[in-house]
């Protein structure tokens, strides 16, 4: 078990994604089935990231609708960078901030009680409800994407670094940082 | 709440949450753009030739041979460059050098009678205060500098003449700790040259030795170097500052004379009857310094 821990991947952890770049040339010929891949592989980590962005589930639903759209509109455009996840992310990470700049809205309750019984009508715990709203409401966005993008796809810290653009050291303390905060505040809300 | 739990309960509501939306993204129309927008723009990436390195990456080696250069520069002006030329003559002749930080980086013996005095002194980055010591101890140990009326003469060849006179005034101190000898018998000069101890090397003598002669033929220039050199070391130091501003011309001890035979006049009273008058006395007793200074008072009314 102890040689298990050390020289590989825990079974119970997702594993990370790896998009293989010539997904994105297929698509852009048009090609569904390589779309279908793509969506399959990247749908969960690229709502998440959404969601940590905009932190209201129905928005994080439409703006990665428009994601897809737009990979599918420039995907023939798309130069070779090794870094294709780092392309979904700054085109979702674009959208966001369109959608913040024309609804000029501010979410003081990321899950009000509409969601949060829409999320139970959804069959999603009402523990499970309080960390995610304590999530989406106690950390700063950096914060919130990375332990997203790490907890829910899986991906590796120097993945987060490389997709973000963002140095690994900054992504390290974040997450050790999120982490704690996000431990302190569900005790505190559990308390009350 | 344990990590493993918030990390359960953010992916379970991530996969409650994530909507399935393929079938409408996959089917809505969209028109393809003809370049990028805002939105699916790529940053930039530095279009490089196979094989070619950035203009950072093929500078870095030059950049890191500079600074390896400066840093080897730096270690060798501070270690291993030679800062000042320390000369210790008694009858063996010995040449000390030093770095800027007053340590010694070579010792050398300048006649076959040296040889055996510095034989076995480990000097290489130690203070020159111990290496004088070591040396002066060497010397009493091989029969010199044991007659109280022996003569030594310390000789400080530097460019900085502050450091030299610095240098001076510590190996005349060791000196004076840890020899018998009479004080008025330790001799030191500055060279303010750092060319002298090269030309020495060609006439077979000590730069202290030379430096003395040259001075003492510009007073007496009847007498050649090689004879000058000959001298006894008190008598050549005497004609070598016998023009010295702090000496009173009814005072001075040694005049040229006219007799061009030297040896009459010099090694003769000297050796047989050396007036103590006309002798330098200690290192503290030193006049302002000059560029080559004399290193004693002459004055009989001295009571110090």
């Amino acid at each position: 078990m102890l040689i298990f821990n050390v020289i590989g991947d825990n079974p119970q952890k997702p594993k990370s994604i790896e998009v293989n770049e010539t997904l994105i040339t297929r698509i852009g010929q048009d090609d569904k089935v390589a779309f279908r891949e793509l969506y399959e592989t990247t749908n969960q980590s690229l709502y998440a990231y959404i969601l940590s962005l905009v932190r209201d589930p129905n928005e994080a639903q439409d703006i990665l609708q428009e994601t897809y759209l737009k990979i599918r509109s420039a995907a023939h455009l798309y130069t070779p960078q090794g870094k294709p996840m780092a392309w979904i992310f700054t085109i979702a990470r674009n959208l966001a901030n369109m959608h913040f700049r024309y609804s000029n809205r501010i979410i003081e309750d990321p899950i009000d009680e509409i969601t949060s019984n829409e999320l139970e009508a959804r069959g999603v715990d009402r523990q499970d409800i309080i960390v995610l709203r304590t999530l989406l409401d106690g950390l700063d966005e950096e914060e919130r994407s990375i332990i997203l993008l790490h907890m829910v796809s899986g991906y590796k810290h120097y993945e987060i670094a490389r997709d973000l653009d963002k140095p690994l050291s900054t992504v390290l303390s974040r997450y050790n940082r999120g982490i704690k905060k996000l431990r302190r505040l569900v005790e505190q809300q559990m308390i009350a | 709440m344990e990590k493993k739990e918030l990390t359960q309960s953010i992916k379970n509501c991530a996969n409650k949450l994530t909507p399935d939306c393929y079938d409408f993204v996959a089917n809505a129309p969209v028109t393809k753009l003809n370049v990028h927008d805002q939105v699916t723009a790529q940053p930039e990436v530095e279009k490089m030739v196979p094989g070619q390195r950035s203009a950072a990456l093929r500078l870095a080696p030059v950049f890191a041979l500079l600074i390896l250069a400066l840093i080897s520069s730096v270690v060798y002006s501070q270690f291993f460059q030679i800062s000042s030329v320390v000369g210790i003559d008694v009858n063996p002749s010995i040449r000390i050098d030093v770095n800027r930080q007053n340590r010694v980086i070579a010792l050398k013996n300048l006649n076959a009678d040296a040889a055996p005095i510095i034989d076995g002194i480990g000097y290489n980055q130690v203070k020159l205060d111990h290496v004088v010591r070591a040396v002066v101890g060497s010397m009493y140990q091989h029969g010199y500098l044991q007659d109280p009326e022996s003569a030594i003469l310390v000789s400080v060849e530097s460019s900085d003449v502050s450091m030299a006179e610095e240098l001076e005034s510590k190996v005349v101190v060791e000196v004076n700790e840890f020899t018998i000898l009479d004080s008025t018998q330790v001799f030191s000069q500055i060279v303010p040259d750092m060319s002298m101890h090269k030309t020495s090397d060609e006439h077979d003598v000590s730069f202290g030795i030379l430096n003395l002669a040259t001075q003492a033929q510009e007073n007496c220039p009847q007498f050649t170097l090689d004879e000058l050199i000959e001298l006894p070391l008190s008598s050549l130091y005497q004609l070598a500052f016998s023009d010295t501003d702090t000496v009173d011309d009814s005072q001075k001890p040694l005049e040229c004379g006219t007799d061009s035979n030297i040896e009459s006049q010099y090694f003769l009273p000297l050796i047989t009857n050396p007036d103590p008058t006309l002798t330098p006395t200690s290192a503290d007793q030193l006049p302002a310094p000059t560029q080559v200074h004399f290193d004693g008072d002459l004055d009989d009314d001295s009571d110090d």
